[in-house]
């Protein structure tokens, strides 16, 4: 996170309006959406709903150090300590208003897609029940193997149902040639995106996974609106200006490292320091390229038909050799020669399963470092073990590499 | 009537002898939830055995999976490991929760079963979601008659769905009579009822269970303490001892190793997959299926009034996230209504300790009389 990036000023004014409208939708005739990250938003933005995401509101919590203690208050409520915090956070926020930006704005309907766990169906259950407002859930199936079929067949209908729940609570018919357009534009931002991490594949690196952890939240929030494709643009032109003159994100960057699953929010910089000691630099990471990683699977000129297909092929919806061959693809992609393994106590589908793709992974002759914690709850996160295990792993890769 | 547990007792106490000796005779498919359509597996020749692991001491999963996975997964890993399930033909993996899901993938990647994976619905509700029930299960009936070179004919369906319907139809005659006699017999023979139909040859179990109806003593007994359980499996015999000592009665569960086994029965006619579509959205869900947000809600207040409930005791495996998403909502309604409860949590759900004894007790003493 050294070598600042300037473009991050401007996605703050972006997304401080983004949070000013959602705040203030009432007042501008605005319907709000509360969805899942991974969710369809684009019939959202083409209706003119305001998309809302908890997830990324989570995400703020985390990044302020309040998890923990916004947790607790939760479980005070009767939920376990073992379910994911995000949920716990949100639940929390939404009662007492306490937040970076105090709370979210009420929902007028909630859209969970579970193409990235099963805890998302829980949690905007509780939601509904709360907030008494109607629950649209956008089904698709888990890709073990392969999709069938049967379930592509159900992603296209349960379109066509996420549609119409949208025209029932806005009592307005969607305007398909507006849909085609936030679509086109959908799409775009997801290319713009791969080439903003792409930029990585620099030596130097321009930008570090923290750095793309922070210039997710456009992609996430406003994705299918131009200001993202304009601003990535910015962004890119700005890496690939550092690339070009051997700017690199971290100074001295000798190793190359790959990050698996969510970031741990409230230590993001302590834990770029940590590896950047070691002249190890963050360059890519699994968590970032799932907005952009089923890219080829979405036709412009047939948005809606093939979106579903599209987010049922999401990093999180497919069988564990299937996100391993992800990994190897990454570690070709941007000369990876280590990687750190976040196992999040609040993400089980991102988690389970990791022992396999490290194996994996090593056999390949690449080192693999695992870090316990949680993404949200400072309490599972054990700062010395964590150092001393980082220092070992980077003497390994040193003796390995030199 | 106690020889009847006895023989009963003897296949929980070693289930996979009985699966052994039976594989001798027929190709058997482990199957891990109750979303599994076992009219479909019998009649495709498989015998449908539900797995449970066994488990006390779990080492060689911890290669695989993390300490925070509950003790479902990690016991059935770790007796797939260990070779114990060697007798399985196949084994059946139902989408259901996230680390099932997982599981899921480490036995393909890992191991060498023969795997199938049915990869239900989540919402029950749309029609879209039913029609996809019944693609699933015709795509599944396609693998089955691919993979035992046979064609499932709807005399053959129906027939099969016949007799597990007889087995439910017996295992509900049982819940009433102990909903309606809570001494008749008690909830720890009961649940040995339900966890041995999961393993037996379905005809025997009827056979076996339709003796013990008829020798069921009816007494005139009503308990004032009348308790319902929620979770998802609960193998302790012990727990359930504890509390019925204490002059309470569990009269009715909300479990998948108790009435979402059972309850509803499937409909004979000229479709019967539809059939066995229907009767999974018809029959209670478990937390992981939705229909909508109230639905686990509104079913909690129903059976507290249809069984005249005093007591809820909730009994969760740790990690199942799942219920422990219901759970706050849960208690919070059973407040408002003024139904006392409690909350236990098994580590292990072969570990059933003094401290959770004893906070049972109390619960069950506090009720009154």
């Amino acid at each position: 996170m050294e070598n600042k990036i300037k473009s991050t000023d401007k996605m703050k004014k972006i997304m401080k309006k983004y949070y000013l409208t959602a705040k203030y939708a009432k007042y501008f005739g605005k319907k709000v959406a509360w969805i899942t990250s991974g969710g369809p938003v684009e019939p959202l933005i083409a209706m003119g709903i305001i998309p809302v995401y908890p997830e990324n509101h989570g995400a703020m919590i985390g990044a302020s150090k309040i998890g923990a203690k916004l947790s607790e208050y939760a479980e005070s409520l009767g939920y376990s300590s073992d379910i994911c915090s995000y949920v716990k956070v949100d639940i929390t926020s939404s009662i007492t208003r306490q937040s970076p930006i105090g709370g979210l704005p009420k929902p007028d309907m909630l859209i969970c897609c579970n193409n990235i766990c099963g805890t998302v169906q829980k949690w905007y259950e509780i939601q509904s029940r709360k907030f008494n407002v109607p629950l649209f859930i956008y089904d698709t199936p888990f890709c073990h193997v392969d999709l069938d079929d049967s379930a592509k067949k159900y992603l296209k209908a349960q379109t066509k149902e996420y549609i119409s729940f949208l025209e029932s609570v806005t009592k307005k018919k969607l305007d398909y040639d507006k849909m085609q357009e936030v679509g086109k534009l959908s799409l775009k931002a997801m290319q713009k995106w791969q080439a903003v991490l792409d930029s990585a594949i620099n030596k130097p690196s321009p930008m570090t996974a923290f750095d793309a952890f922070i210039h997710l939240a456009l992609i996430v929030t406003l994705r299918g609106k131009k200001v993202v494709v304009d601003y990535y643009e910015t962004l890119l032109k700005e890496l690939n200006d550092r690339a070009k003159n051997k700017i690199g994100a971290v100074e001295n960057e000798k190793y190359r490292l790959l990050w698996d699953n969510l970031p741990i929010w409230y230590k993001m910089r302590w834990l770029s320091n940590a590896f950047k000691k070691h002249d190890g630099a963050l360059v890519a990471d699994t968590y970032t390229q799932s907005w952009c990683g089923v890219v080829d699977y979405v036709d412009e000129e047939r948005f809606l038909e093939t979106m579903g297909e599209a987010y049922a092929r999401v990093y999180l919806n497919i069988g564990t050799d299937k996100m391993a061959d992800s990994v190897l693809k990454l570690i070709d992609k941007y000369s990876i020669d280590g990687v750190v393994l976040h196992s999040n106590r609040s993400c089980k589908p991102y988690s389970f399963g990791q022992y396999d793709i490290a194996r994996i992974i090593q056999k390949k002759g690449i080192p693999t470092l695992f870090i316990e914690a949680d993404m949200t709850d400072e309490r599972k996160f054990a700062q010395a073990q964590v150092e001393n295990r980082i220092d070992s792993f980077m003497e390994v890769l040193s003796q390995i590499k030199g | 009537m106690q020889e009847l547990m006895k023989t009963i007792d003897s296949i929980l106490e070693n289930p996979y002898t009985y699966l052994e000796n039976l594989s001798r005779s027929k190709p058997i498919m482990g199957y891990s939830c109750t979303y599994a359509p076992v009219e479909l597996i019998y009649a495709s020749g498989y015998h449908p055995a539900r797995i449970i692991g066994l488990a006390n001491n779990v080492s060689l999963s911890d290669v695989y999976l993390q300490s925070y996975a509950c003790a479902v997964v990690r016991t059935l890993l770790e007796d797939s490991l260990l070779k114990k399930l060697d007798f399985l033909s196949a084994f059946l993996f139902l989408h259901t929760c996230d680390s099932m899901q997982r599981l899921s993938d480490i036995f393909r990647i890992n191991l060498n079963f023969k795997q199938f994976d049915l990869i239900l619905p989540v919402k029950f509700s749309s029609q879209t979601s039913k029609d996809y029930f019944l693609d699933i299960l015709n795509d599944f009936k396609s693998k089955l008659e691919q993979d035992q070179n046979i064609k499932i004919g709807i005399d053959s369906l129906n027939k099969a769905i016949q007799t597990y319907n007889d087995l439910k139809a017996n295992l509900l005659k049982l819940y009433n009579i102990k909903s309606n006699n809570p001494e008749a017999l008690s909830y720890s023979d009961l649940s040995k009822i339900v966890r041995v139909s999961f393993i037996m040859d379905p005809v025997e179990f009827i056979n076996i269970s339709s003796q013990i109806i008829n020798k069921i003593p009816q007494n005139q007994y009503q308990s004032s303490k009348r308790l319902l359980i929620i979770g998802s499996i609960c193998n302790h015999s012990v727990l359930f001892e504890t509390i019925e000592n204490k002059n309470a009665h569990i009269v009715w569960d909300d479990l998948c190793t108790g009435t979402r086994f059972f309850d509803e029965l499937t409909q004979i006619g000229d479709n019967p997959l539809q059939s066995i579509a229907d009767r999974f959205i018809k029959r209670p869900i478990c937390p992981t299926k939705h229909i909508n947000p109230q639905y686990r809600l509104d079913y909690l207040k129903r059976k507290i009034d249809e069984y005249k409930i005093n007591g809820v005791i909730f009994l969760f495996i740790k990690f199942c996230e799942p219920h422990a998403f219901d759970y706050p909502d849960q208690k919070n309604l059973l407040e408002k209504i003024g139904i006392p409860s409690i909350m236990v949590e098994i580590e292990n759900h072969n570990i059933f300790d003094e401290q959770t004894r004893t906070r049972l007790e109390t619960f069950i003493e506090m009720l009154g009389e």
